[in-house]
């Protein structure tokens, strides 16, 4: 079987303070709007009335998620250039020599993973910090996780050790393009699904 | 979005494709009666008015790239993405016309492989169209999968064609074919055409209420069904003008064919809008 690396997220330990998604951008200078890891803000249910008192139902969690390097990745089939292609690790990369910045990728990925620099005229996207990897190092976002909520590693290893769950609300289902991640869902999460939670901070993902 | 490059590059297309398959159709028809058929220079004026309108689109396609210059490298996916197989479709169709314009206009090659050339592009125009469509079916984006995309951009492309080659019967030099049964043909055609357009919208309307926007902006479903209201309205208005284009007196179809033509116009630019304006996809 190739090489596949993965990120795992703990959804249970992740506080939402986004020092994933700072560093990430810290880590790639990029530039205002771009994003390549952000941290999502589920949230729903509410109060209610209980007699006379009043019970919290509230739905909150936090989802970090970058490029999920995809198995089955939409991105690349999608891409007229091939400019998106998955490397030997199963790292998708974009090549910026091949993208034409039609953004078609953009629009195909349930995860918001390809970004547009508008500068450049080209897409980008988390490459796992490939570089760092490279010289034996970790993923600027899973360095930078003060809840160690965020790992990385072969896939495999991973659903070993916190099993096979690649989908929680409102993530599409792990089918559509098979993406390796495995999550340790928050206790909210069968909740949300059934309740139709939605994203509370979709200003600033 | 809306991506108004992408908009007019679909529409321009669809309606080359549909004038192309028209005029092919139209000369079919009166095969074997050439007191029927138009001149040659009516075939090749059309042909010339499809490879500027196919000329135009791409340059206006090519507004929407951000990297434009690297465009040589669209066709190195074509075993998997439906843009790189559009991209090819269309160098094809857009070759076919132009070649067989070129011929026409010099007199170039026989009769017969003019006409062949004429065609096989209208063929591979038609198929341009369903590949246009498959661009947007994703298995990621609900609204765009389904069988309303193919349906409306055949029907736009058939709708906006037909009008084209009703504007052309207005020349005084498309003779006879003009405004006797190829009329009626057209216009038929294009009344079916809209007809489908209305039976399609509830269908359109029930897979765009379930956008993420509108579920969470209080106006939303009420913006929505004013345009998609306008568009019903404005093609219900084009059949009535169609209607008039068959029972009316002659003198009057100028009138009838220009307001169709205004109204249809309308009707499939806000159609598009609408497609590209309610796009989404699952996922975050």
């Amino acid at each position: 079987m190739a090489r596949q690396l993965a990120f795992y997220v703990n959804s249970h330990a992740c506080g939402g303070c986004k020092a994933c998604q700072v560093a990430c951008k810290d880590k790639h200078d990029l530039p205002v709007g771009i994003r390549w890891r952000r941290v999502y803000e589920v949230t729903g249910g509410g109060w209610q009335k209980d007699g006379d008192a009043w019970q919290s139902n509230v739905i909150a969690y936090n989802l970090s998620i970058a490029c999920n390097h995809c198995e089955d990745p939409i991105c690349v089939s999608v891409c007229p250039t091939g400019a998106h292609y998955k490397g030997d690790n199963g790292i998708v990369f974009i090549d910026p020599d091949k993208c034409i910045g039609c953004q078609y990728c953009a629009w195909a990925c349930p995860y918001g993973a390809p970004q547009y620099d508008e500068a450049a005229g080209v897409m980008t996207k988390c490459d796992l910090c490939a570089d760092e990897l490279a010289v034996g190092g970790t993923p600027a976002c899973v360095s930078a996780c003060p809840l160690r909520a965020l790992e990385f590693g072969e896939l495999e290893t991973l659903r070993e050790k916190y099993g096979n769950v690649a989908a929680i609300h409102p993530l599409p289902p792990a089918e559509t393009t098979r993406p390796a991640i495995v999550f340790k869902p928050h206790r909210h999460a069968a909740r949300a699904e059934a309740e139709g939670a939605t994203i509370g901070n979709l200003e600033e993902v | 979005m809306p991506a108004w490059s992408l908009l007019l590059f679909t529409l321009i297309v669809q309606a080359c494709v549909g004038a192309l398959v028209w005029s092919e159709f139209l000369h079919l028809s009166v095969a074997g009666h050439k007191r029927l058929a138009p001149p040659d220079t009516i075939r090749s004026t059309t042909m010339m008015g499809i490879t500027i309108g196919i000329a135009v689109a791409v340059l206006i396609s090519i507004l929407h790239l951000g990297s434009p210059i690297k465009a040589v490298f669209v066709l190195n996916n074509l075993g998997t993405s439906w843009l790189s197989r559009e991209i090819f479709l269309l160098i094809l169709f857009g070759g076919g016309v132009a070649l067989a314009t070129v011929m026409w206009r010099r007199g170039w090659g026989s009769e017969t492989s003019r006409i062949f050339i004429g065609r096989m592009s209208a063929v591979l125009g038609l198929v341009l169209v369903y590949v246009m469509a498959r661009l947007y079916m994703l298995p990621t984006t609900p609204g765009w999968n389904t069988i309303a995309t193919p349906t409306s951009f055949f029907s736009a492309s058939i709708v906006l064609g037909g009008c084209v080659v009703l504007a052309s019967m207005l020349h005084p030099k498309s003779a006879s074919l003009s405004r006797e049964n190829a009329r009626v043909v057209v216009v038929w055609a294009l009344m079916i055409c809209l007809g489908v357009e209305i039976v399609l919208t509830p269908l359109q309307a029930g897979v765009l209420y379930d956008h993420p926007m509108l579920v969470e902006r209080s106006d939303g479903f009420a913006v929505l069904n004013v345009l998609l209201g306008l568009r019903v309205l404005s093609v219900a208005i084009a059949l009535g003008c169609l209607i008039k284009l068959l029972t009316g007196s002659t003198e009057r179809h100028r009138r009838w064919l220009f307001t169709t033509i205004v109204l249809v116009l309308f009707a499939e630019i806000l159609g598009r809008y609408i497609f590209y304006t309610y796009y989404y996809r699952i996922g975050v």
